[in-house]
């Protein structure tokens, strides 16, 4: 286990009983001196001046709940709240409450499917929302299903069932034609297609493991998202274990039937990812937690996104000045310690193993790029990655890529930008098949977990570099978790022979790396194009894919109809979630960029009750 | 509406537009035309039709402009009527003026007046007030104040008066700011519930002779569906709602539908291109 993330707090730690959470402790992000402190202060192009990613985008249209928002400065007080739902244990039970309201549904889906995490929007998820009598259902069926322990509550006000599908995007099309033997490829490259998608085998394992990584994000993010939009009133009891050796198979079908899950469907690859129950929390589980607190996080949760270009680090040539600068900043070794203990409370919370195995199954190795050994390893780590990349680019069969005007090269070089490596404190982390099997957790289980936990662990950090943020920065510290990395290195083991990333770190165990995360403190935020790949149809990236409207992702069950959440008498949501916080992106001049503010789902609608 | 009641609107609308008219001499005043109708309900599926198309959602109250609607066959009479001198045909809406007084619901049975109620020269022609009335149980419930624009050939173009309207981007930060997209049947799908069939709203073809490179979007969908994406920030009535509509809404497109909260409790709403520009249509409704 590398150092950093783990040991100092265990050596001097009494013997406590077995208990899935220790509690976090808020650790804050020293910032720098006034005369190193910059800000993105993006503006908008002028007449003429020609447009970069640099600058702020001139409108949206977008359905999305999220737009483009700046960090909300939490007061620690608002932090700490934070980090006590991080550490909360299941519910043990709900209680009697009012059906909410349409706009509570919508706000708790913003938290949840509709944003995640940035690596986990890749439209394979839709939440189906059951009310309380299709609840009481989905328990029954749950409990005749086999949830390993994990309780099934009564008297759930609504419950999620999330569909999840085979990981696909325009990454996965060009691994289809990676790994052939120059000759065999006219024929090894059609069966493989086939067996994607008839199959839906993967070409890589790792691809593979992101479907289960996204649902670990997502089931994480879905927990907190109950508590904070319900301002601490409500709590979610998620199922996370996979569902593919049901003890009764008809009564997932059943469940499936419920979700709106057909053989069509199924055929296409969609499964039931996980569920998640939400009611009203028992008096003693409630989380102490002032509306206006609620919303705050809740539009600080929503501005959070991946961080990568560092301050003075990897900046180009063409990045305006505050992206030029060096900031003397870093994150300390107690914040690290804490986004370690989070990755084990939530490892611990979603298996059910005790914290002292989480800590064991958990593989980290920590790439502390400021000290010389670190800078070596980074050095190796990447030449590894590049080598792969050089004899992916190369041996891409030139009978599909020349008809393509060499696109699939072209895009797959792509990967050494996109999977760059750079921060202060470089995490990879995995699992071990062998060791995960022995603890007798499914792989696939725990791959999901490892999400959860990844996802925990940065969400600490991110939680800290977002606290009482000084005038003229954006954030102190920000976090970049990254798969492609790991897919990178996994094209290298699966077709050329190539060690896992953890390999070194981990000799005896025989890792999967699984995810890569990078930890940086700094107080430019990254270039607001980064988001519009996101938002916007025009500019969207070629590895991501865009935020979704409620509608595209989520529906409602009432009667035996599905409603699209949000798609009423042809108007579509235009509301970004916790909009009032008023966290949008604006020119140093303050004017905003159209259409960001959006417009209130009129309350007529909203204040319906759904069910 | 039945294919019956659509083909007399068409007959209609044909017949006004090909009814040749003296236009009004300068310094002419209008006659006094006066046309009125009791006991008027809005039909459940047509208010629910019109909802739909201006994105409206129900709250049970009848819609700002529902009421000019509801009296559009008396505008429609009054128009046609021979001793009003102007052509319907090239009559351009330039603003409206709406009083609120109570909050009308749905099905409330309004009497409904129409009359020509002035006229007064400018640079670009004659202006013409058109004013309706609703009455609820005996008392004025609704007042709304259209002025239209009749050009004079050969008058010399001068600035049109210009009301202060907040501009997008610059008055500080909006309470609202949404990109609306208008599809190019907006004019048809409205103008079946608007009964309101002139040509230039149809297809770009029927309204390039007209001047038009498409077709234009009708004002009083425009600002319905304004004042739908800002449905719950409108100050309570009594209240009023003035309009400026500046330059036509092209069909396809996309707007972008602004608001900004003045101190005075007033609601500022903009319709503008996306990449800015003169907006298409401003509003200010005030409380009152």
């Amino acid at each position: 286990m590398s150092a950093g993330m783990t040991t100092p707090a265990a050596s001097v730690e009494a013997p406590a009983p077995p208990r899935s959470s220790k509690p976090h402790e808020f650790i804050p992000v020293e910032a720098p001196s006034a005369e190193q402190r910059r800000s993105r202060s993006a503006t908008f192009a002028g007449a003429g001046e020609k447009r970069s990613r640099y600058h702020l985008p001139e409108r949206l249209d977008s359905s999305s709940p999220v737009g483009y928002r700046t960090r909300v400065s939490l007061t620690r007080a608002e932090a700490e709240t934070m980090l006590s739902v991080l550490a909360l244990p299941r519910p043990t039970g709900f209680v009697p409450g009012p059906t909410p309201a349409e706009s509570e549904l919508f706000e708790e889906c913003s938290l949840g499917v509709m944003t995640a995490r940035q690596s986990t929007n890749f439209r394979g998820h839709r939440d189906v929302l059951l009310g309380p009598d299709d609840s009481a259902r989905a328990a029954a069926l749950l409990r005749r299903i086999g949830t390993s322990g994990v309780p099934v509550l009564d008297g759930a006000a609504y419950t999620h069932v999330v569909l999840a599908r085979p990981y696909r995007t325009a990454f996965t099309l060009l691994l289809t034609f990676v790994g052939h033997r120059a000759l065999s490829s006219l024929a090894t490259v059609p069966m493989r297609a086939w067996a994607k998608r008839f199959r839906h085998a993967d070409d890589i394992p790792t691809i593979g493991h992101l479907t289960e990584l996204h649902l670990g994000v997502l089931a994480d993010a879905m927990e907190r998202a109950a508590v904070v939009a319900s301002a601490g009133r409500r709590r979610a009891q998620v199922f996370l274990r996979p569902m593919d050796a049901p003890a009764d198979p008809e009564a997932l079908r059943e469940l499936e039937a419920l979700a709106g899950l057909g053989a069509k469907e199924r055929a296409l690859g969609w499964r039931i990812g996980l569920v998640a129950q939400v009611g009203y929390a028992t008096t003693g589980e409630r989380v102490a937690m002032e509306p206006s607190s609620a919303r705050r996080i809740g539009a600080a949760l929503l501005a959070l996104r991946s961080e990568r270009i560092q301050p003075g680090v990897n900046a180009e040539e063409s990045a305006p000045a505050p992206y030029q600068e060096r900031q003397a900043m870093d994150v300390s070794d107690a914040l690290t310690e804490q986004a370690g203990r989070a990755a084990y409370n939530a490892f611990a919370h979603f298996t059910g193993v005790d914290r002292d195995r989480a800590r064991e199954l958990l593989l980290l190795e920590r790439i502390d790029v400021l000290t010389p050994g670190g800078k070596d390893r980074l050095r190796a780590v990447r030449t590894q990655l590049a080598e792969v990349t050089d004899r992916v680019v190369k041996e891409i069969p030139l009978w599909a890529d020349l008809p393509t005007g060499r696109a699939l090269s072209r895009n797959a070089a792509r990967g050494r930008k996109a999977f760059a490596l750079a921060g202060q404190r470089i995490y990879v982390g995995g699992l071990s098949r062998r060791d995960v099997e022995a603890s007798g957790l499914p792989f696939d289980f725990a791959v999901r977990a490892f999400g959860a936990a990844a996802a925990r662990s940065a969400l600490v950090a991110e939680l800290s570099g977002t606290t009482e943020i000084p005038a003229g920065c954006d954030l102190l510290a920000g976090v970049c978790l990254m798969a492609g990395p790991v897919n990178q290195n996994d094209i290298g083991k699966q077709f050329h022979g190539a060690s896992d990333l953890l390999a070194e770190a981990h000799p005896d165990r025989d890792p999967t790396s699984l995810l890569v995360w990078t930890l940086k403190a700094k107080t430019v935020a990254d270039p607001i194009g980064n988001e519009q790949q996101l938002l916007d149809a025009s500019r969207k990236g070629a590895l991501v894919d865009l935020r979704p409207g409620p509608h595209e992702v989520v529906s409602l069950r009432r009667g035996a109809q599905l409603t699209p959440m949000r798609s009423r008498d042809g108007r579509l949501n235009a509301e970004r979630a916790f909009g009032d916080v008023g966290n949008f992106v604006s020119a140093p001049d303050g004017r905003e960029i159209a259409g960001n503010r959006g417009s209130a789902w009129p309350s007529s609608w909203s204040q319906e009750v759904s069910w | 509406m039945s294919a019956a009641s659509f083909a007399s609107l068409l007959a209609a609308h044909a017949k006004l537009f090909a009814a040749r008219r003296p236009g009004l001499a300068r310094g002419a005043t209008l006659p006094t035309l006066e046309r009125s109708a009791r006991g008027v309900v809005a039909d459940p599926t047509w208010l629910s039709d019109y909802r739909r198309v201006c994105g409206l959602a129900d709250d049970g109250s009848l819609p700002t402009l529902a009421p000019q609607l509801m009296a559009a066959p008396l505008h429609l009479a009054l128009l046609a009527d021979p001793a009003f001198p102007i052509a319907a045909m090239g009559i351009v809406h330039v603003a409206n003026r709406t009083e609120e007084r109570v909050r009308l619901p749905d099905g409330a049975a309004l009497d409904l007046v129409a009359r020509v109620a002035g006229s007064r020269e400018t640079a670009l022609g004659v202006e013409i007030d058109l004013v309706t009335e609703a009455t609820l149980a005996g008392a004025l419930a609704w007042k709304t104040t259209t002025t239209a624009l009749s050009r004079r050939r050969g008058e010399a173009s001068g600035e049109r008066p210009k009301r202060e309207a907040p501009t997008a981007g610059v008055e500080g930060a909006p309470l609202r700011s949404v990109i609306v997209r208008v599809p190019e049947d907006t004019g048809r799908r409205y103008a079946r519930i608007a009964g309101d069939l002139n040509p230039i709203h149809q297809r770009a073809w029927l309204a390039r002779p007209f001047g038009f490179r498409t077709a234009i979007v009708h004002g009083t969908w425009t600002v319905a569906r304004a004042l739908a994406e800002c449905q719950d920030d409108l100050p309570l009535r009594p209240r009023v709602v003035e309009v400026r509509f500046r330059k036509p809404v092209p069909l396809p497109s996309s707007v972008v539908v602004s608001a900004w909260r003045r101190a005075d409790g007033a609601l500022d709403i903009t319709v503008a291109p996306p990449k800015g520009g003169t907006a298409h249509v401003e509003l200010r409704v005030t409380p009152s």
